[in-house]
């Protein structure tokens, strides 16, 4: 008879490992929070009004930038020109801009580029804005790398994209800027090129287009990307995690199969959460260095998505193979759990179908929003709020779940003074270890929404004194990631079969443990490796 | 031994140091570059690297290191009076130079509320123009401050222009240098007051961009407001100015605590140490804007209604495609003049 290395775990050796997981997980937290920096950076362009004084406007080989060989003359737009039609007026917005004497140039380890609109408009009282009205876009984004000349732009992408300008004005002064609103204007999933250049017109080609607008006097675009520092912390964090959750999955599958039976269900659960895992960990980025990859935000939604999928799974099935629920004889599959699953896999699906409506698109037209148009508005808050609805549904489940079965262990408790008392023993032990990992997940789930919960109410950094200083972002996001691959590490570890054999069961003697013994062997019949918890469970019930 | 030997080198140096003080000219570089950017209206270009003025040696310095910075330069000044004649056009003070037309009576002879506003009003202006000229890439040198990691691509925190505009202010005024007596103690709030009114307009924008445009990833930046939003904050500040008692006025001497712990109380207000001149005996044949203003404007001397007519574009529409066409409406409106 054999049990899960948990249950043969003398308490000194638990101590041991927790306390270095918990290291473990300390240092993650400090990494993140002493060596990475911010995990995004933001950067303001105000952009440079340019003349395009050619008749015909789509013209793709014709750029208009404001640094280096071949500049456009900047025009005021405050001040009055006759000869310049709306039509002619470009923003010009150069990526990214220069610092401390030096042109920068984006590193592949920057990994993607956000850029979000913001239009400054006055206040006429000739020319009102009204709430809500359309502004549409003619965007068109080049690149250049640093080999090409100063003026060797190539056309990126192109787009004739209609926002909502959502602006209000509190004092209704002539001069006064109104209050926009933010326009997410495009997502690059990958930044392969090293400068890039935005030129932003605002075509009139019907009446109604771009009439409700008011006096634009500046645009800005903020360009947020991923630092390269923390890239370079996550990615080697990635880096660490993936070959020990590998071994630890070999080292857990050979164990398994060591045994004379089958795998259980749990086993098998425990074993695609550590592939699911090792999908989250597997360190990709290593390839957006050398290959232009933009479906790299794709992916990682994707893979963020299977891991708490089989994670959020696993929970059910964690929580359901403590119970009685099934009959005794036949060998638990996933087929028992469809109805609690199916909650996941809605939530899973709509947020996938979202996502791919989303970012999908955006693989083919980085400026495209599902959420400009009513319909694809709609249309992705009904997914979302299906996954949300989906969500709720099933923490409902596991908490009906994990309620039953603690009720069982305290039905069983009461039995187990009739029990021998190194038996007794042993199952008052599993039954703490059981509610002591239990007790684990809580506090993993906990911790993560404490920590995002005081994220978003304190400021970025935390300063301890003088010199250290603590950015709180990034320690989130590597003590989230750290915590969870512990977790499922230690899951693994404790959950292996053990081939201890139990001490109390060759020694025994007295009459009642003998007839336990014997009432215990034929109970699970052929499957009498399986999880010594789950034996005794399912013994207690025919008591 | 050592100690009186360092405590001696420490007076020759502070003693050499106000030495050369005296030799560069009486008036601080503060002084002189609010007073050259404010005073000077025509485009004369003068020789060095900062061609708007005639530059300390450290301006000059830091107009070299910085090509774009003298275009910068003519923005602030521009943007300044622009903004100030058009804030005081129906004052009693109407951002002139001099008061009552005496070109005796410069503003900038003493320090009047009118001289207090003009400090906070040109720093405001440079660290405004010099933020948006970082936003804009006219300006390269613009440095990424809070980022605590050097290397190009790693670090953090490269939006805060305002940051930088503001510590480019204080280093190009000479903040630091400007001396501790009374007259640059009220100088120097009146710069930082200025300089925080633009910041004060700094509006935190946020983006999510988490899992599937979460917001799991929250990124936040400063978004710099318009100028004349910390314009309407500067003459709210030019009204609550506060009038303090010069304590030693011959000597440059560094102020008292005393005197220092009493300053502290107001850091938030403007400061100015000379009574503004009666101003009504200029505003004869000012034009007001209603009653209500003439009122003021005209110190009680009453005030000529007349008619004028204005002609305005009105009824904009769009014509065929493309074209905006607008009449031109003539109104008869009246316009008051202070007698």
């Amino acid at each position: 008879m054999t049990g899960t290395i948990i249950e043969n775990l003398s308490g000194r050796k638990l101590a041991v490992l927790v306390t270095f997981l918990l290291l473990c997980q300390l240092t993650c937290f400090l990494i993140g929070g002493l060596v990475a920096p911010m995990p995004a950076n933001a950067q303001n362009i105000l952009g440079t009004v340019c003349k395009d004084t050619s008749v015909m406007k789509n013209d793709t080989t014709k750029w208009f930038y404001n640094r280096g060989k071949g500049k456009c003359q900047p025009v005021d737009l405050g001040e009055v020109h006759h000869d310049l039609s709306e039509k002619d007026i470009v923003f010009a917005f150069q990526m990214p801009i220069p610092r401390e004497g030096e042109t920068y140039d984006y590193s592949r380890w920057q990994q993607n580029l956000i850029g979000v609109l913001q239009v400054d408009i006055s206040y006429h009282s000739q020319m009102e804005v009204k709430p809500r009205s359309t502004i549409t876009i003619d965007a068109r984004l080049a690149y250049r790398n640093k080999e090409d000349p100063e003026d060797g732009w190539k056309l990126y992408t192109q787009s004739v994209e209609k926002r909502v300008l959502d602006c209000d004005i509190d004092i209704k002064t002539d001069e006064y800027l109104y209050n926009c609103s933010l326009i997410p204007l495009f997502e690059l999933g990958s930044l392969f090129h090293d400068y890039y250049l935005l030129n932003i017109r605002l075509p009139i080609d019907t009446p109604d287009m771009n009439a409700h607008i008011g006096h634009i006097q500046d645009m800005w675009v903020t360009v947020i990307n991923q630092n390269g520092g923390f890239t370079k912390v996550w990615v080697s964090l990635k880096t660490v995690f993936f070959p020990c959750i590998i071994g630890i999955l070999i080292w857990f599958w050979r164990r398994i199969h060591m045994l004379e039976r089958k795998p259980v269900l749990l086993e098998k659960m425990l074993l695609s959460l550590g592939i699911a895992l090792c999908f989250l960990n597997a360190p990709l980025e290593y390839l957006t260095l050398q290959f232009d990859l933009p479906f790299m935000l794709l992916l990682g939604d994707i893979r963020q998505g299977v891991f708490y999928a089989t994670l959020f799974s696993f929970w059910l099935v964690f929580a359901g193979e403590h119970m009685l629920i099934q009959d005794t004889s036949a060998q638990s599959s996933l087929k028992q759990y469809w109805r609690h699953l199916s909650a996941v896999a809605i939530g899973c699906i709509s947020l996938f179908i979202f996502d791919m409506c989303e970012r999908g698109v955006q693989l083919r037209n980085p400026f495209y929003s599902i959420w400009v148009t009513d319909l694809g508005t709609n249309l992705a808050l009904t997914f979302i709020i299906l996954a949300g609805i989906s969500t709720g549904v099933y923490f409902l489940f596991l908490c009906y779940l994990v309620y039953k079965v603690f009720i069982n262990i305290s039905h069983k408790r009461q039995s187990l003074p009739t029990m021998c008392s190194v038996r007794r023993l042993h199952y008052e032990g599993i039954i703490y270890r059981f509610k002591f990992l239990m007790l684990a997940t809580l506090l993993c789930a906990a911790l993560t929404v404490i920590g995002f919960i005081l994220g978003q109410v304190a400021e970025g950094q935390w300063k301890w004194d003088e010199h250290i200083e603590l950015e709180y972002t990034s320690a989130f996001f590597t003590g989230v990631y750290g915590m969870w691959n512990i977790y499922i590490f230690s899951l693994l570890v404790l959950y292996a079969p053990s081939h201890k054999r139990w001490p109390v069961n060759e020694n025994t003697s007295d009459m009642q443990n003998l007839s336990e013994e014997i009432e215990f062997s034929r109970l699970p019949g052929e499957r009498s490796e399986i999880s010594s918890l789950t034996s005794f469970i399912r013994k207690a019930t025919v008591d | 031994m050592i100690t009186s030997r360092v405590s001696s080198f420490l007076i020759l140096s502070i003693v050499s140091i106000f030495a050369t003080n005296n030799v560069e000219g009486s008036q601080p570089v503060l002084q002189k570059t609010v007073e050259s950017l404010f005073t000077e209206r025509s485009d004369v270009t003068y020789p060095g690297s900062c061609k708007v003025l005639v530059s300390s040696k450290k301006q000059t310095k830091m107009c070299k290191r910085e090509p774009g910075i003298s275009k910068i330069l003519v923005t602030a000044k521009q943007q300044a009076i622009a903004a100030c004649e058009e804030t005081f056009q129906y004052d009693r003070w109407n951002c002139s130079l001099i008061y009552n037309k005496k070109s005796k009576r410069s503003i900038f002879k003493k320090i009047y509320r009118e001289t207090a506003f003009i400090y906070a009003l040109v720093a405001a202006s440079l660290t405004h123009a010099v933020a948006r000229g970082c936003s804009s890439g006219d300006l390269i040198r613009c440095s990424c401050l809070g980022s605590f990691q050097n290397d190009t691509h790693l670090r953090g925190g490269c939006g805060d222009d305002f940051k930088y505009g503001k510590r480019f202010t204080n280093n190009f005024l000479e903040w630091k240098q400007a001396g501790n007596d009374q007259i640059a103690e009220i100088l120097k709030q009146d710069v930082n007051i200025g300089i925080d009114a633009v910041g004060e307009q700094l509006k935190e924008v946020c983006k999510c961009h988490g899992f599937s445009g979460s917001c799991t990833t929250k990124t936040c930046w400063k978004r710099l407001g318009p100028f004349n939003s910390a314009m309407g904050l500067l003459k709210k500040h030019y009204h609550h100015a506060i009038k303090r008692k010069l304590v030693n006025y011959t000597t440059k001497r560094a102020i008292t605590p005393k005197v220092r712990r009493k300053m502290e109380i107001d850091r938030q207000k403007l400061v100015y140490l000379q009574k503004t001149p009666n101003l009504c005996v200029s505003t004869k044949g000012r034009i007001c804007k209603d009653r209500h203003n003439c009122a003021t404007l005209c110190c009680g001397r009453g005030f000529i209604v007349g008619k004028k007519s204005v002609s305005s574009r009105c009824r904009c529409r769009m014509v065929d495609c493309c074209l905006v066409k607008c009449d031109t409406c003539v109104e008869e409106v009246d316009f008051y003049t202070c007698k």
